[in-house]
């Protein structure tokens, strides 16, 4: 296939360095590459045909078609360098796209908005020392009620409307059920200090309205040992409500009732909406209620398996369902039971 | 407990201003739920400047400026004098909302405030004269108002309220269990008092009475219910309406007004705690009353029963009042119809009695009647009050309506002598209990302000005595509480516990419930809470378990949807898809909850066996097409494989199989149990349809499984050991084969995987179809053997001899006929 133009390296020279300017993308160039400089390529051919010229101009030629070869492969590589970065850029050019159009769907699921309170409860808790205790819905009227110094007849009653199954058995109306069950599980007879939080859902027998239900969530925490006093009850309260609502938080006592704790209190922290400014939701008086609370009754650790003699110790119980509609500016509880889809997966 | 701040200040000085007040009282347990605003004192009666007049055929139109948000307000006024206030003039006006004095009427009547249309014209408020205000009887004219006050000033601020006048403030006050004390005014006063450090005077005038304890003029037959019992016969009363004053206070308070003789009763039981009733001696059928438990089918017409109404029954063993052994109230809650006061009645039997709480609640509670007497000794009453009581009532007739009238008989029956408390305690203990450091000296300052003395102790400690009618005192701790009311919860300091105690303890059941939470929120659930109480109906729109299967029903449930305690979540979670359906058709929602089984309850437990499930529940499209591409796909049966196997893997659980299943509420053939040889762990598949049709999901395809969360926890790893990354790349091998119809998938993959030896390190099902190329009663199934050796690449050969082991033990196992 050697003819003898071929041999004319600087028409050679010539024929590629125009075939090299025309290409002009990717595969030409691979195109180029193949005909010029491949193995298969004509330079290399060239070389292999370096044997049928007259021994004297062998060397020349040979100084000649490798710096050829040099020549065509130093352009090549430059003008791949332009075509990729001319390509490059028209790819970027081409793909860019109105970044304001919507996302392609993606499932996410999410958690309801009473579990992500009352877990930030129960974690708070959790990293001040306290165990989870989980205790029934169902209880006996003994351990909502009559062992928590509320015997039948109580006035106390009255505050809690109850779900009875039979006379008996009943709907837990709030967590404090658990705490006998928990002092006697964990006391050790009455030997041992106890420190819990129980969660779960409790039951009232009252009319569904925009602000009441008929179950709802509490966190109950009970402290027992040899020297707890109400100053403690008072700076672990405060501890948490820092840890939950900020390090500025501040918390106070109001006196009240529960027969199963005495002395008893509310406790108030500074309204997380106005810092104690005065709004609505804190009634302009710059104070929410967080929870009640008080030093568990001689009776309670009685029937828990204590000496009140030697024992004392602090309960609180809250609500977590009404965080839950101040965090979240909700306005009627009954959106937390019925689902509302619509609702719920705002929280995703 | 309506408390009227003028009523109040005839008892103690209160210097505070509202506010104030209200702070300091909900501090100490009393909270103030509403305040209320009646006349001059209403924040909503202002300062208003006529801005224009009109006279109409028998009125007047004005146009007034009541200020910011008010600039001009039509107001309409029939008052003689209105063309006495020309434009810029001051006037009284009420707006819509405001509470003013009924100045028609002669009882003490409240009005609110409304707009109307009058002669054709808009009204929207009151010009007042002074009478509405109650600053005074006048209710000639519009009160005319001196002042340079701005228009919208409140009128309060700007005018002097009159001693003695009706302009008011009433505070409604949230009366505790323990604070029974503070259902009568002199006990709010006497907290106001202790609370302030205010004196206060507390003696009310009294008749001149001897009454003997001891004298009986009643047989207490029931003396388990009854501490007290006392009575008065008063004769030459008359029945006359209450005097303006008395009015006012009792309407303050909330109580209906009827006569002054009941009214009285009405007037002491609110200013000292002490209810009693008047019986019209005329119509009572005997001289005297008994207390007695009621006997089986006894009856009584009561107050509120009219004459043509069936007397009550009378549950056994109520707590009555007899005449002639004959019911005619019931002992702390009502009176009887026959025996009340009318318009001739001129001889009364009062009786004045302190009876236990647990006889009135129960009857209270039984008789669903409650009343401000009810209220009062369900809560117990101060034993002291009853003589009491009586004397200031019949001072109250003399000097209203009966100045004739006479005592003739009195009685004051006693269980026991009345006794005050002792209660023992120590500084040290206080300081210990409350964690602040206290005196003596403080402690018998603060409890003397409660009317609790102390005093030295029998053993070198201290006593308390606590007057009667404190019967919440009994114990130290209720000591300290006073104490700390009384010195304000704000001294305790804030500590943390001293002592060693138990550590956070990591609850594993705890830990694993929470994390398969996390997991399927992950996996692109909704967490829903439903309730826990459903309804049978609703749970057998499922069609999963017998009608007869037994339920737990509440005896007192709210409304008809809240009856009985779940034996599943599915039925909540199809209510929830219901519900939301028409707007929100595409839903993935779970939950996690329990549900009751009374019939696995343990012999010989009360309780009722709860247990934890998890269930899920798709509908609707899991993938959706956008503009970006891609195609609707609603969820199937694979869909609930899919998330059944992400729960298994969150929980680390092994070992459990899926197998086809049957049985409602389930769609045959897309059924799966789920079970580890004999222990089952719930079901899953598609809904069937005619569940969806009770549903109201008609048409829709739901995909749902229940499992027993608790089988499933008990069995969960928190942990799993690792397989180091393959060194070399895996070889995979397809089969395929025509496989019997009954012969599942399942089966393949595990007869290869238990015959396929060490080097087969796993086998997908990678197709499946059947057709006209498929032998009649068969299916075509490939599947990919992935081999690995581990530390180096497979031949050849040794590759097929793996594929030869497969093949033939499929072959042999389950008949399949492999395609080579």
């Amino acid at each position: 296939m050697s003819t003898p133009d071929d041999l004319d390296l600087a028409a050679q020279q010539t024929t590629a360095l125009l075939a090299l300017d025309a290409a002009d993308s990717s595969e030409a160039l691979e195109q180029f590459y193949r005909t010029w400089l491949a193995p298969s390529g004509v330079t290399t051919r060239l070389k292999r045909g370096i044997g049928r010229l007259p021994t004297d101009q062998r060397a020349a030629f040979g100084k000649n078609i490798n710096a050829l070869h040099t020549e065509l492969e130093t352009r090549f590589h430059q003008r791949r360098e332009v075509i990729k970065t001319r390509e490059l850029a028209a790819r970027i050019a081409a793909e860019a796209r109105d970044v304001t159009l919507p996302p392609r769907p993606r499932p996410v699921g999410s958690y309801h908005p009473v579990t992500l309170v009352l877990r930030e409860v129960l974690d708070v808790f959790q990293r001040m020392g306290f165990s989870v205790f989980e205790s029934p819905h169902v209880e006996t009227d003994d351990y909502n009620f009559g062992l928590l110094n509320m015997p039948a007849d109580h006035p106390a009653r009255d505050m809690q409307d109850t779900f009875y199954l039979d006379g008996e058995r009943l709907l837990r109306t709030h967590t404090s059920a658990g705490q006998i069950r928990a002092m006697r599980e964990l006391g050790g007879d009455g030997t041992k200090p106890v420190r819990v939080v129980l969660p779960g859902l409790c039951y009232r027998n009252e009319n569904i309205t925009t602000r009441s239900e008929i179950q709802f969530h509490q966190v109950e925490g009970l402290l027992v040992g040899k020297s707890v006093r109400m100053s403690d009850l008072k700076g672990v309260l405060l501890q948490y409500a820092r840890l939950l609502f900020g390090p500025e938080q501040q918390v106070r006592l109001r006196g009240s009732y529960f027969p199963f704790t005495e002395p008893s209190v509310e406790v108030d922290i500074r309204c997380t909406l106005c810092a104690g400014n005065g709004c609505r939701v804190c009634k302009q008086t710059g104070w929410l209620e967080l929870l009640g609370a008080g030093m568990v009754h001689p009776v309670v650790l009685a029937n828990g398996g204590y000496d009140p003699n030697e024992w004392r110790g602090f309960a609180f119980g809250m609500g977590i369902e009404r965080t839950v509609l101040q965090r979240y500016d909700i306005h009627d509880i009954r959106y937390l039971f019925g689902n509302d889809l619509r609702l719920l997966q705002q929280f995703r | 407990m309506r408390v009227s701040l003028s009523w109040l200040r005839s008892f103690v000085p209160v210097t505070l201003d509202t506010p104030a007040l209200i702070e300091l009282l909900t501090r100490a347990g009393l909270e103030v739920d509403a305040v209320h605003t009646v006349g001059a004192l209403d924040p909503l009666v202002r300062v208003g400047r006529v801005v224009s007049r009109k006279a109409l055929p028998a009125a007047s139109h004005f146009v007034i400026d009541a200020g910011p948000g008010y600039p001009a307000v039509s107001v309409v006024t029939k008052a003689p004098n209105a063309e006495r206030f020309d434009v810029g003039a001051a006037v009284a006006i009420a707006l819509p909302g405001a509470t003013l004095i009924d100045a028609h009427g002669d009882d003490f009547a409240l009005v609110t405030v409304g707009s109307a249309r009058v002669y054709g014209v808009q009204s929207d408020g009151v010009l007042c004269s002074e009478r509405e205000l109650g600053m005074g009887d006048d209710h000639s004219g519009l009160m005319p108002i001196a002042t340079e006050a701005p228009a919208g000033a409140p009128l309060a601020a700007v005018v002097a309220i009159p001693e003695g006048g009706e302009a008011d403030e009433v505070l409604e006050v949230a009366i505790l269990p323990n604070f029974a004390r503070c259902l009568s005014m002199v006990g709010v006063a006497r907290e106001v008092a202790a609370l302030t450090g205010a004196h206060g005077h507390y003696d009310v005038a009294l008749e001149e009475l001897e009454i003997v304890p001891g004298e009986v003029n009643a047989v207490v037959e029931a003396t388990d219910a009854c501490r007290r019992f006392s009575t008065a016969r008063i004769e030459n009363v008359r029945v006359l309406p209450s005097p303006r004053w008395m009015q006012r206070r009792l309407v303050l308070a909330g109580v209906t007004l009827i006569d002054h003789l009941v009214d009285v009763t009405n007037y002491c039981m609110i200013e000292l705690g002490q209810p009693m009733h008047g019986y019209d001696l005329a119509h009572l059928g005997a001289p005297t009353l008994g207390a007695r438990r009621s006997r089986a089918g006894e009856s009584a017409r009561l107050l509120h029963q009219g004459a043509d109404e069936a007397p009550t029954a009378l549950p056994e063993g109520t707590l009555v009042i007899t005449a002639a052994d004959r019911p005619v109230a019931v002992a702390g809650v009502m009176g009887g119809a026959d025996s009340a006061i009318r318009g001739d009645t001129t001889t009364v039997l009062l009786e004045s009695a302190c009876f236990d709480w647990p006889a009135v609640r129960r009857s209270s509670a039984a008789l669903k009647i409650h009343t401000d007497a009810s209220t009062r000794f369900a809560r117990g009453v101060d034993p002291t009050l009853s003589v009491l009581a009586i004397r200031r009532a019949v001072k109250l007739w003399r000097e209203w309506s009966s100045p004739d009238l006479k005592v003739t008989a009195t009685g004051d029956w006693l269980r026991a002598p009345i006794a005050e408390g002792v209660v023992g305690f120590s500084v040290q203990g206080m300081t210990s209990l409350l964690g602040l450091e206290t005196t003596r000296a403080e402690i018998t300052e603060a409890l003397a302000r409660v009317g609790i003395e102390v005093r030295d102790g029998a053993d070198g400690g201290l006593e308390a005595v606590v007057p009667p009618g404190r019967e919440d005192v009994q114990r130290p701790c209720d000591l300290a509480e006073e104490f700390a009311r009384v010195t304000g919860f704000d001294r305790i300091p804030e500590t943390m516990p001293s002592e060693a105690l138990p550590f956070h303890t990591p609850s594993r059941r705890y830990a694993l419930r929470e994390g398969l939470r996390d997991a399927l929120v992950r996996g692109g659930l909704q967490e829903l809470l439903t309730y826990t109480l459903i309804t049978a109906e609703s749970e057998a729109l499922l069609g999963a378990e017998p009608a007869e299967t037994p339920r737990l029903r509440v005896l007192n449930p709210i409304n008809v949807n809240r009856t009985t305690l779940r034996r599943t979540l599915l039925a909540g979670l199809m209510e929830t898809l219901r519900e939301n359906h028409r707007h929100t058709p595409d839903a993935q929602v779970f939950e996690i909850g329990v549900v009751f089984l009374p019939e696995q309850t343990p012999p010989g437990q009360k309780l009722p066996a709860e247990k934890l499930r998890v269930s899920f529940a798709l509908t609707g499209r899991v993938d959706r097409a956008s503009m970006h591409g891609g195609v609707d796909r609603s969820a199937d049966f694979f869909d609930g494989v899919a998330l059944v196997e992400h729960l298994l893997r969150a929980l680390r659980l092994t070992g459990i199989t899926l197998e086809a299943s049957e049985g409602a509420p389930w769609q045959p053939g897309l059924c799966a149990v789920l079970r580890k040889g004999e222990r089952v762990y719930g079901w899953f598949g598609v809904m069937h349809p005619d569940v969806c049709t009770r549903f109201d999901l008609e048409g829709s395809r739901v995909v749902a499984g229940e499992l027993d969360l608790d089988a499933l926890l008990d069995e969960a790893g928190t942990t799993f050991k690792t397989l180091a990354p393959p060194r070399f790349p895996s070889l995979p091998i397809d089969v395929s084969m025509f496989v019997a119809r009954g012969v599942s998938a399942g089966q393949v993959v595990a007869a290869a995987l238990s015959e396929g030896g060490p080097l087969l390190k796993g086998v997908e099902v990678i197709d499946e179809f059947s057709g006209a190329q498929v032998p009649e009663g068969m299916r075509s199934l490939a599947v990919r053997l992935e081999l690995n050796a581990g530390d180096r690449s497979l031949t050849t050969t040794e590759a097929q001899a793996v594929r030869l082991l497969v093949t033939t033990a499929l072959t042999a196992a389950l008949q399949v006929q492999v395609r080579e």
